[in-house]
């Protein structure tokens, strides 16, 4: 094994992440990202990486836990942080992706594959719980664009059902 | 802090997409539902449309977020409460490059920990998943043949990740295209 894969924490063909967060890993604290150079893309380290995956994985299952599992209960309130928490991993998720990601010199695209896997883990997980993520239908199914607030979701932890129509 | 785990690719190889047919029986109905919703339609989102109507999945309203747009249904099969969703956009792959990436997911609202080691044959993996945090595999299709990843960051691959839960347990299989220029 390289030295560089020592500072590898997705080192190995098949990458392994703590999907809790909990297991003492430093991460990104999410209010203070990497500060931008003007002139080069950020860069970031394999503990900034892991640090911000794991956030947003544990996340996404701390959502499917508390509003998926155990639907009902939840105030506007709450729903409004854990939305707002969730957009905000997003938004830092897609700008890493923007970024100069470190190189794994044993497999390649360890980093970005975490990323990615966690920004659409995230993304459904928010979904599937009801938090009030924007929802509107493709332009393209012929559809005008709408959203509905925290207060307008229904709390059994789903978006309203539909039976599958002609607008898919 | 939990040791990182290294599993070297031993027997990942050569193992074909169609290589768990529909017919195998003693796979469990979180690792048919995956085989039927995600692998067999290749995670294509119109595929999975298919695959999920024929389940009598019942849909949520589509989101769109940036450039990617979600579709989530509910089904019931063999008594498990299941969630299939399907997304399909594209993301950013450094400053100035993108790169179209499609995604499958199935999550069961039960404990799934014990059904696990499917994926990782599936996947062409010998080992069993960790079952307390998430695992992913990252491979290569070749005619039907899961191989190992170039290693290239800008290739087309695979990703099959597993997020295992007491309560909750997703599965996630990713089809990452090649970098556009």
């Amino acid at each position: 094994m390289s030295s560089d894969d020592d500072d590898n924490p997705f080192h190995g063909l098949y990458q392994f992440f703590a999907g809790s967060g909990n297991d003492g890993t430093p991460s990104i604290p999410v209010s203070d990202p990497p500060a931008k150079n003007s002139s080069a893309p950020t860069s970031y380290t394999p503990a900034q990486v892991k640090g911000l995956v794991d956030e947003a994985n544990g996340f996404a299952t701390d959502l499917y836990n508390r509003y998926v599992v155990t639907p009902g209960g939840h105030t506007a309130a709450e729903k409004a942080k854990d939305l707002a928490r969730a957009q905000q991993l997003q938004g830092q998720l897609s700008q890493m992706l923007q970024g100069a990601l470190p190189q794994s010199t044993a497999t390649g695209q360890n980093y970005e594959n975490n990323i990615h896997g966690a920004s659409d883990y995230l993304l459904h997980a928010a979904v599937n719980s009801g938090i009030g993520w924007h929802v509107q239908i493709p332009e393209a199914a012929g559809g005008a664009a709408f959203g509905f607030d925290n207060n307008e979701l229904p709390d059994s932890g789903l978006v309203p059902p539909q039976k599958i129509g002609p607008l898919y | 802090m939990r040791s990182v785990q290294v599993l070297f690719c031993l027997s990942c190889l050569l193992v074909p997409f169609g290589a768990w047919a529909a017919d195998d029986v003693d796979v469990s109905p979180f690792f048919g539902t995956f085989k039927t919703m995600c692998a067999d339609t290749r995670a294509d989102p119109d595929a999975v449309v298919k695959a999920v109507s024929g389940a009598g999945g019942l849909a949520s309203a589509p989101v769109k977020v940036d450039n990617t747009i979600a579709k989530e249904w509910r089904i019931s099969i063999g008594g498990r409460v299941m969630l299939v969703s399907s997304s399909a956009g594209k993301s950013p792959a450094g400053a100035h490059r993108e790169r179209q990436i499609i995604d499958c997911e199935i999550t069961s609202l039960n404990d799934e920990r014990a059904n696990l080691a499917d994926f990782a044959k599936w996947a062409g993996v010998g080992s069993e998943p960790d079952t307390s945090s998430a695992t992913s595999y990252a491979f290569q299709e070749r005619e039907g043949a899961h191989l190992a990843n170039t290693g290239n960051d800008s290739d087309e691959h695979w990703v099959l990740a597993i997020h295992p839960g007491e309560r909750v347990t997703t599965v996630q299989l990713m089809h990452v295209m090649a970098v556009a220029p």
